[in-house]
């Protein structure tokens, strides 16, 4: 399995999750804070849904947003080390400072193929959509309500929330509010209105089963969790009041062929539980924690295992039920040296001890990665149009 | 005797007995082995090799956040945190003291010490402002730093401090408290700026705290004063003291120099062309003979202790705030060898 990692201070690393080891780290001798990464996600594939793996957008606190590919080398035994190869295509400037998330959205354009754009929400309600190949046009850019301090985007739509700043959703492609969240009615004995802070999102069901993002699971920054269902009420359906600490980042593990019943919550002071999304309890919390802020959640595409990054400078993978590591414990925990901001989950499977990948996890999604393979390949390669190549490779001994 | 153990014998008195001259025993055995070996070296024969102890401190887990001297990774982000301007001198500390709503009397002495110690400090009276607001009013007033002392049964045993406007926050807890009253033969704290000594911070973590202790002090130091605040770390828990030191064979320079200083005079080689019989230079620290010169301490201010609880990201807000760290008790605490900073 391998995990990408993004810090406060610009260094995009790539990890071999098994053997705990770093193979790529992009950016050494250019870090400072104004080129921390604030945003990351994965490219779009061509039929507008699923996340293609071999191209990352980094959004910067500066503002600008860099499209890269990547590709990856397995190991074959211990002749061939394990690698993975990072090389910026292009990069767009002028986008929103301080910017909250960055997504890859299908084409806003009337027109069948239009590029996937590249939506980046920034902490003042800025929202910038563009074309995520910087050459292809300027875009458009529209303003919501300050402060955003989460932000989630799918298909053509973004919801964004802050402190006193309730849910809104957003046609990406209008700029118009199509969904606001209210509020719940007021303590009724006290009299008391309940304050407002959404502090992390979530899309409750999976891409192809809600493209609108219709199902939003909401955590607060003062420690409620809630389910909304933005084509029957502007009232969240459920609300409970959930842990000690503000809630920073949530995610919704798949539940095979049904929809989701899973959601890891990771708040504040680093805990990480699993919330049962149909009884709305608390089902487990994972072990060895960390004492830092969960910044970010990634989930792998196909194997029940999340990593979660955060304040205390550690990226942890978990298995989703918990085992794996005896007694709760993470499947890894890689010490990251920096504060990581982001974290995204490779498509690559588990890899066996003598470095083979696990074809049958491949499997399951029906593509042909074809990832057992050791050849090295760059899909989608393109020449760089405007910006810089940075090429930055490190080897790794053997697993 | 020695074959006894003290813990089976039921009368009190009889049990007391043995384990004294137990103890007395062991002492003097002690002691006979330490005078051996020491004629044995003053005649120049084999002194049997003493064993290292083995303690918390050499036996300590490994650590893999651990920071290498030579990392460059960690010194570009230290050179682009919340403390790099301090240990640049960009910014100047300005920091204000304070106390928790209503503090005892016994307090204040502590206070007085801390700013003796502490270049730049202010108090000011707490009265009813919540720490936000404290925050809030420091910012407008260009403040670097809020402390904010917490007592129990009139002794500080908490110490809160932010730096603004919206670096870090991070509480310690405040224990062995020796306010300059209670230290035997202390001096006394002239103005000049005091050198400063971080020792042990050696983790990710640690670099953290110790930059964040290091930053409440301007890193321009007056060497004529001889004055140096140290925060030791051992085993997370971090001894602060407050010295003036003299360096061995310069008594006489020193006292000169005293003179000197009391006198009004800064110039470090006293009056040109004054007589007196007073030197007119410091002699130079290293020797002819590249011996090490020794260094003699007298304590000046507050003497305690510190460990800290927890470090916040950005200024305080615990109900809303993000946690760069925090001390969880039960998972961290796992083993006697395991430090964090």
């Amino acid at each position: 399995m391998r995990v990408l990692t993004a810090d406060e201070t610009g260094l995009v690393k790539v990890w071999q999750v098994e053997s705990r080891k770093l193979l790529v780290t992009h950016g050494l001798g250019h870090q400072s804070r104004v080129r921390g990464v604030r945003g990351l996600c994965w490219g779009l594939a061509s039929d507008g849904t699923s996340p293609d793996y071999s191209r990352v957008h980094v959004g910067r606190e500066n503002g600008v947003v860099e499209d890269w590919s990547v590709s990856h080398t397995a190991a074959k035994g211990k002749k061939l080390p394990a690698s993975a190869t990072v090389n910026q295509r292009s990069q767009r400037e002028g986008c929103p400072a301080s910017i909250v998330s960055l997504h890859a959205l299908p084409g806003t354009a009337s027109e069948a193929d239009s590029p996937p754009t590249m939506v980046a929400c920034s902490a003042t309600g800025e929202v910038r959509v563009a074309p995520c190949d910087a050459a292809a046009g300027e875009g458009s850019s529209f303003k919501a309500p300050a402060p955003v301090h989460t932000a989630i985007g799918r298909g053509g739509v973004l919801a964004t929330g802050g402190q006193d700043n309730d849910i809104k959703v957003w046609d990406v492609a209008t700029g118009q509010c199509t969904w606001r969240a209210k509020n719940v009615p007021m303590d009724a004995k006290l009299q008391l209105s309940v304050p407002v802070w959404p502090s992390a999102l979530a899309p409750l069901r999976a891409a192809h089963e809600d493209p609108a993002l219709t199902a939003l699971l909401a955590g607060t920054a003062h420690r409620h969790i809630r389910l909304y269902d933005t084509r029957a009420a502007r009232r969240p359906r459920q609300t409970i009041d959930y842990g000690e600490h503000r809630i920073t980042a949530l995610c919704v593990i798949g539940g095979g062929g049904g929809s989701a019943h899973t959601a890891i919550v990771g708040d504040a002071a680093g805990e990480l539980t699993a919330l049962d999304l149909r009884a709305l309890r608390r089902r487990r919390r994972y072990g060895e924690p960390g004492g830092g802020a969960v910044r970010a959640f990634a989930v792998h595409p196909t194997l029940p295992v999340f990593a979660a990054v955060g304040l205390d400078r550690v990226c942890r993978v978990y298995d989703v039920s918990g085992g794996g590591g005896g007694g709760g414990a993470p499947l890894a925990a890689l010490y990251l040296k920096q504060r990581a901001s982001r974290v995204l989950f490779c498509d690559e499977g588990r890899a066996t001890p003598d470095g083979a990948i696990d074809r049958a996890a491949a499997a399951l999604e029906g593509g042909d990665d074809g990832w057992g393979s050791a050849e090295e390949y760059e899909m989608g390669a393109g020449s760089s149009e405007e910006g810089d190549a940075e090429e930055s490779e490190m080897e790794s001994e053997g697993d | 005797m020695v074959g006894v153990n003290p813990a089976n014998i039921k009368n009190k008195i009889k049990r007391s007995e043995v384990y004294q001259k137990q103890k007395e025993a062991k002492a003097k055995d002690k002691k006979d082995r330490r005078k051996r070996d020491v004629e044995a070296a003053a005649l120049g024969d084999e002194v049997p090799v003493k064993k290292v102890q083995r303690t918390l401190d050499n036996t300590r887990e490994a650590d893999e956040t651990v920071v290498a001297p030579d990392d460059e990774e960690v010194e570009a982000d230290e050179a682009g945190d919340e403390f790099a301007r301090f240990f640049n001198n960009e910014t100047t500390p300005k920091i204000m003291i304070t106390t928790r709503p209503r503090p005892s009397a016994e307090l204040f002495m502590f206070i007085r010490d801390l700013m003796q110690m502490l270049p730049n400090a202010f108090f000011y009276p707490r009265k009813s402002a919540t720490v936000k607001q404290l925050c809030q009013w420091c910012n407008n007033k260009k403040f670097t730093h809020l402390f904010v002392l917490s007592e129990k049964s009139k002794v500080c045993n908490g110490l809160l401090v932010a730096v603004l406007p919206a670096g870090p926050t991070a509480f310690f807890k405040v224990s062995n408290v020796k306010t300059s009253e209670d230290i035997h033969n202390r001096g006394t704290v002239s103005p000049h700026q005091p050198e400063l000594i971080l020792n042990n911070f050696n983790t990710r973590l640690g670099h953290r705290v110790g930059r964040f202790l290091g930053s409440v002090f301007p890193h321009e130091p007056d060497f004529n004063g001889r004055q140096v605040v140290t925060f030791h770390n051992q085993r997370d828990f971090i001894f602060v003291r407050h010295h003036r030191y003299v360096f061995e064979g310069n008594e006489l320079e020193a006292a000169a120099a005293a003179e000197v200083l009391d006198e009004g005079d800064e110039g470090q080689n006293g009056g040109a062309g004054e007589g007196g019989g007073h030197k007119k230079k410091v002699a130079t620290l290293k020797g002819k003979d590249g011996s090490a010169t020794r260094t003699r301490l007298q304590e000046l201010g507050p003497r305690f202790t510190l460990k800290m609880r927890w470090l916040q990201e950005g200024t305080f807000d615990t109900e809303c705030g993000e946690y760069e760290w925090i001390h969880k008790r039960k998972e961290m605490d796992t083993s006697r060898r395991k430090f964090h900073l």
